[in-house]
């Protein structure tokens, strides 16, 4: 199934602790050809032209008796460009950037024996919603499309999974916020998943979350989700050698923000904060699963463009934000996408990929030829103010609105535009390992 | 003459052969039982048979772990199931391979050879005697025993009731048109010829003639073993042992 790793056993493992070692690196092509190298607008794919690790991890299991714990760390691309999206560590003190950077998952837990099973959980943890794992290996495509991409991959926080049945699992959360290392304002985040897999062929995941005023700067703005999922393999032949497995997913997502002046309906311009998309994948497995072919894609239309990941323009992230892409009330965003991924599996423990993908929005958003980084920065990538609109020179402009940055770009060659494109077409290959 | 002679012997012959086929329990009293009768009324008889179980796949972390569980289960029918060197081997090769047929021994269901046998029944208790078989030490209240014999494994720690507690909701005997019977205690013992699990069935289940055939079903950790025993087959001295 998508979002599950296909390993069908573990190299190594103690009483005590069970490895796991993953290894992930691509080679992208973004025809769009950015000076800078930059890919913008997801969570999979970050420089064009070059091998990069997107995620080296080490870490395991630990299990005695009914206590359990689990770490991964994780270092490469990933170790950067998750942090960069979350904005409460900008709130008080202390690096919390820094302190999770490298770690994609640590808690600790206990194991009830009642029913079939709950565990009580403590720490960082990955999230489901948007249905694709957060590990590529896991997943039938390397780039999802947005539901997925711009939805949460971690929690920070205590979740509950209940085992009512073998068939059955109901997994509350009392988290910091939406994928955020600390809490943005007075209320935590609460939700929870409900998985239900009634036969080995068809699985239902909801996702439901609430209550969190997840807005930097802003304290009475809440916001809800749902995210659900069906997963259904509808062909099965496990011993032929054509065709042998077929599946397919469909993911619907909706939210919005409300509180603070801010609304779920309504027109635009009365700023509105809502997000609809949904996603669909289709795979085809070859060969006694050797070969993996999947086709799909989706869409999302987010108001308030609180879900949309914001380009890295001039270094900007989810804190400093950027005056060339803006994410105010009302703003919309509308875009799609699709792929198809090709991947060879030879051995349980090893995927070599290809990938070809073409997003679309309805403002300017890829990069472009130009890139999104300032002149004069081709070390350091940025100018070292992101929120302010940057001169041609590269220097900033120490204006975040646009007629003052003309006015103080007029000696420096005139304000700065980062090269903002609606569309980008993208070839990828690469290789993933998981032990 | 000669011919009536003749086919008086022959028909005595066949008698005589006849009887010989039939089993010990059935031709003989249990007095007349020798050694080898005794074993075989132990092994293979209509209160005692051998069978295919299965081992089901060792599961992945990976699975565990979205089931709610972490680390490989411990304990009887999990520990020792799998034969050494039945785990993953990782090739060098990373270019060709079988794909999806790529896997361990261990992550695919095996069949392992188990006894089952109605340790109440007295035509095997007489047979236990004969054969001067040591009486496992259950402690649990009357009712209908059950052994499960050959099960991979050894060296748990804690007492038989203690060790036999998780396989307790996992047995039943079934018969058709009839409320499933859950066992009342199970205990595993552990003497130096393997590990035995002895499920109880309560008598308040009187299983009779009428019900014709019980199906006894159990997991133990990874093994999943079913029987079906014929009543009609399990009568002795012309009563349903069991």
């Amino acid at each position: 199934m998508n979002a599950t790793s296909r390993n069908k056993d573990t190299v190594l493992d103690t009483k005590f602790f069970t490895p796991e070692i993953r290894f992930d690196t691509n080679y992208m092509e973004d025809f769009n050809q950015p000076i800078d190298h930059t890919i913008v607008g997801a969570t999979e794919s970050f420089r064009s032209g070059e091998v990069q690790i997107e995620q080296a991890s080490v870490g395991g299991d630990f299990h005695w008796q009914n206590v359990r714990g689990r770490v991964l760390f994780m270092f490469g691309m990933f170790a950067t460009t998750t942090p960069r999206n979350d904005a409460s560590y900008g709130v008080g003190q202390w690096d919390l950037r820094g302190a999770y950077k490298y770690t994609s998952e640590a808690y600790g837990g206990y194991h009830f024996n009642v029913n079939h099973g709950l565990n009580v959980d403590a720490g960082i943890f990955v999230s489901y919603i948007g249905l694709f794992s957060y590990y590529n290996f896991d997943n039938w495509t390397y780039q999802p499309s947005y539901v997925s991409s711009n939805t949460p991959w971690f929690f920070n926080g205590v979740r509950v999974q209940w085992y009512p049945t073998n068939k059955l699992k109901i997994e509350p959360w009392f988290i910091n916020g939406w994928q955020s290392y600390g809490k943005y304002n007075g209320h935590p985040g609460l939700g929870g998943q409900l998985l239900w897999q009634p036969t080995e062929w068809f699985k239902l995941v909801a996702n439901q979350y609430g209550y969190g005023q997840d807005n930097l700067g802003l304290p009475h703005t809440e916001r809800i989700h749902t995210d659900d999922s069906i997963e259904v393999r509808y062909y099965n032949k496990p011993q032929k050698a054509g065709l042998d497995k077929m599946a397919f997913t469909i993911t619907f997502d909706a939210g919005c923000q409300y509180g603070g002046g801010i609304q779920c309906t309504g027109a635009a311009s009365k700023n509105k904060d809502s997000f609809v998309g949904w996603m669909v994948y289709h795979r085809f497995w070859f060969h006694k699963d050797l070969l993996g072919l999947t086709l799909g894609g989706g869409d999302m239309s987010n108001f308030g463009r609180y879900l949309t990941l914001l380009p890295p323009i001039n270094g900007a992230d989810a804190v400093t934000g950027s005056p060339y892409f803006t994410e105010n009330p009302g703003q919309r965003a509308h875009m799609w996408d699709s792929t198809v991924t090709l991947q060879y599996m030879p051995r349980e423990y090893i995927t070599w990929w290809g990938e070809v993908g073409y997003r679309h929005s309805d403002i300017p958003y890829f990069a472009g030829r130009g890139g999104v980084t300032p002149p004069g920065f081709p070390i350091g990538g940025s100018n070292g103010a992101p929120n302010q609109y940057s001169c041609m020179s590269g220097a900033p402009s120490g204006a975040t609105d646009l007629p003052t940055a003309t006015t103080n770009c007029a000696s420096a060659g005139g304000v700065w535009f980062p090269d903002l494109r609606r569309s980008e077409a993208k070839v990828s290959v690469g290789v993933m390992v998981k032990f | 003459m000669g011919t009536f002679r003749l086919h008086s012997v022959l028909c005595i012959g066949l008698a005589a052969g006849l009887a010989a086929q039939e089993p010990a329990w059935k031709s003989k009293p249990a007095s007349q039982w020798s050694d080898a009768d005794a074993r075989q009324i132990l092994v293979a008889s209509p209160w005692a048979r051998e069978v295919t179980a299965t081992i089901t796949r060792r599961l992945t972390e990976d699975q565990l772990r979205d089931g709610g569980q972490m680390g490989q289960p411990r304990g009887v029918g999990n520990e020792g199931v799998d034969p050494k060197g039945s785990g993953p081997t990782v090739s060098w090769n990373v270019f060709t391979g079988p794909g999806g047929d790529d896997r361990s021994y261990r992550s695919l269901a095996h069949p392992i050879t188990l006894r089952l046998r109605w340790e109440t029944a007295l035509p095997v208790r007489l047979a236990a005697l004969q054969a001067r078989e040591p009486e496992l030490p259950v402690v649990a209240a009357d009712g209908y025993r059950i052994a499960v014999y050959g099960i991979p494994g050894g060296g748990f720690k804690g007492d038989p009731t203690e060790l036999g507690k998780s396989l307790k909701g996992l047995a039943v005997l079934k018969r058709d048109s009839k409320k499933d019977v859950k066992p009342v205690s199970v205990e595993v013992f552990q003497p130096d010829s393997g590990i035995v699990v002895v499920y109880v069935f309560p008598l308040s289940a009187e299983i009779t003639r009428k019900d014709k055939q019980v199906q006894f079903e159990a997991q133990i950790g990874r093994i999943v073993v079913s029987q079906t025993f014929d009543l009609a087959e399990m009568e002795f001295m012309g009563k349903l042992e069991l």
